[in-house]
């Protein structure tokens, strides 16, 4: 009985942890995920924006939306998940936050992600790529850095996003608006 | 690392505990069972055993595992306590699938003399008396062995002598003499 | 005045053992040089201790040490986890293992069937006000991407490409903006 006992209790463990970890699990295989784990925010970082909303936290909030946020309920129908990850960088983080970019272009054209825009001005860059599986836009990727300031990494994916939707989120929130609803976040 | 300083521990004591198991049971099938079981006893407590008193708690693992075999050994009728009872003679020539042809010992008549009338005494004190002058053990390693108190011990040698001594000089006169004219020669 | 012989003899083991002290060896020594019974037989008991200590230290045989080493060190070294599982031959613990396995299929089954259907959202305890915060964080999240692309697309296309390039091509680009149609500035 003992051995029978033991391997009980071990079958059921792991399946409680698969259980706990299969929701992240499903997102970590999406083709439009970006791991941005790698990516650490120092601690002595100011402006810090760190968002993690998964598809069930999402779904919730498209659901919560009320009628003249029609856009914003529509774009965010075809996402899953949205991650962000923006602070402060100084001058001596640029060397560690460029190689982890690095790493990520090449996972991107390793997985064939499309270049869409390459800016990059004096020691100033952003890179914008999207992953298109059967058609359907799946996956965002934007990464920028303007070193002295801020870097930034956005990464979006879902079953079909609709770009126009977001683009008009964008309108929506541009300039002032935007950089107040950033303070806002930090109240909640 | 609990199987290297195993292996060290049944190499360095391997012959100590066959060797107390084949002059208390007098038969080296018997010796070799118990030798195994001591050895098992061991690996299967290792953990519980204190290092340092490891000797002496083989050693008593030993001397319980022999009282066993021989108890049974009684019971079931095998057991004849008799001054031929040692499988001297027969130990070179004997044939015995279990017997390893390489290992074969020849008993001076001397030994024999000794191990014979060993077996006159009680189990206890052939037990004490091997610990002690043939194992080299101290009387409190003897009594934290056989739980005994080392004054006991000592009572207890004390009287085995004498009746060793007195049954080698009744049933082995001649021999007795000469073993004494050899002794003081060399 | 010699010592008497009974008190001389309850010394005879800690002097064959070497535990005694010299002033009483010495006393000893000098009871035997006047008393030969006393030495007699302590001759007699020392013979028989050198007889113990010329028995053989008799040589474990090694097929005995490797069938120990076998059953200890060897089995812990060959026994690995699979071969405890698989190779057991004991009825009863086959038993228990299909048991086991049987049991971890159902619960596997039971747990993981809602989650491979991913049509539904999943239902999952959050407040009023994570909800809210989430909403936002989205709002802001989306609409930081749309303006840092349409920020570096302005950029592009008006200090880069419009600033040296024919008006006509400059006209046909701007119109064909690939991301977002219509570009704005």
């Amino acid at each position: 009985m003992k051995i029978g006992s033991k391997w009980f209790v071990l079958c059921v463990f792991l399946v409680l942890c698969m259980s706990l970890r299969a929701q992240e699990g499903d997102v970590k295989k999406h083709p439009g995920y970006i791991d941005l784990e790698k990516i650490k925010i120092p601690d002595h970082a100011e402006e810090v924006t760190d968002i993690d909303l998964g598809p069930a936290l999402l779904a919730l909030a498209q659901l919560g939306g009320e009628d003249e946020d029609e856009d914003f309920s529509k774009g965010l129908a075809g996402i899953l998940s949205i991650r962000v990850k923006s602070f402060e960088i100084g001058y001596d983080e640029v060397d560690e936050i460029r190689s982890v970019m690095k790493k990520i272009e090449k996972k991107l054209k390793e997985e064939e992600w499309i270049p869409i825009i390459r800016s990059r001005r004096d020691d100033e860059s952003t890179n914008v790529s999207m992953k298109i599986v059967d058609g359907k836009v799946v996956g965002f990727l934007l990464m920028s850095i303007d070193p002295g300031d801020e870097v930034s990494f956005v990464n979006v994916f879902g079953g079909n996003i609709d770009l126009d939707h977001i683009k008009n989120i964008g309108l929506g929130l541009s300039g002032s608006a935007l950089d107040s609803l950033g303070k806002n976040l930090k109240k909640f | 690392m609990k199987n290297i300083k195993y292996k060290k521990v049944l190499r360095e004591h391997k012959n100590r505990i066959f060797g107390y198991a084949f002059y208390f049971l007098r038969n080296r099938e018997d010796a070799e069972d118990v030798t195994q079981d001591v050895f098992l006893k061991v690996w299967q407590n290792w953990d519980k055993i204190d290092q340092s008193r490891m000797v002496a708690w083989m050693m008593r693992v030993t001397y319980n595992q022999c009282i066993d075999l021989s108890r049974r050994k009684k019971t079931s009728g095998n057991n004849r306590r008799t001054s031929a009872d040692y499988d001297l003679a027969a130990l070179p020539s004997e044939p015995n699938s279990r017997v390893d042809p390489e290992w074969s010992y020849d008993f001076s008549e001397t030994q024999k003399m000794l191990l014979s009338a060993l077996q006159t005494l009680p189990r206890k004190t052939q037990s004490m008396l091997l610990l002690h002058y043939f194992q080299g053990l101290k009387y409190e390693t003897i009594g934290e062995m056989l739980d005994t108190k080392v004054a006991t011990i000592k009572v207890a040698i004390h009287r085995g002598r004498k009746m060793l001594r007195q049954v080698l000089a009744d049933d082995f006169p001649e021999k007795v003499r000469k073993c004494q004219n050899e002794c003081a020669m060399s | 005045m010699n010592a008497p012989c009974h008190e001389i003899r309850e010394l005879f083991d800690l002097f064959l053992d070497g535990g005694l002290l010299r002033k009483e060896k010495a006393r000893l020594r000098a009871h035997f040089r006047e008393c030969s019974a006393c030495r007699a037989i302590l001759e007699e008991e020392r013979e028989v201790i050198n007889m113990f200590a010329d028995l053989p230290e008799l040589p474990c045989s090694e097929t005995v040490v490797q069938r120990i080493e076998e059953l200890t060190v060897g089995h812990k070294e060959k026994s690995s986890l699979f071969e405890k599982i698989l190779l057991q031959r004991d009825p009863f613990h086959w038993r228990l293992v299909s048991v086991s396995l049987a049991a971890s299929a159902i619960i596997i089954l039971f747990v993981l069937h809602p989650l491979l259907d991913r049509k539904e959202p999943v239902q999952v305890q959050y407040t009023q006000e994570e909800v809210v915060k989430a909403r936002n964080q989205a709002r802001w999240s989306l609409g930081y991407l749309a303006n840092m692309m349409s920020k570096t697309e302005r950029e592009v296309v008006e200090k880069v490409l419009l600033k040296d390039l024919p008006k006509t091509v400059r006209k046909s680009i701007k119109n064909a903006v690939p991301l977002f149609r219509g570009g704005q500035k």
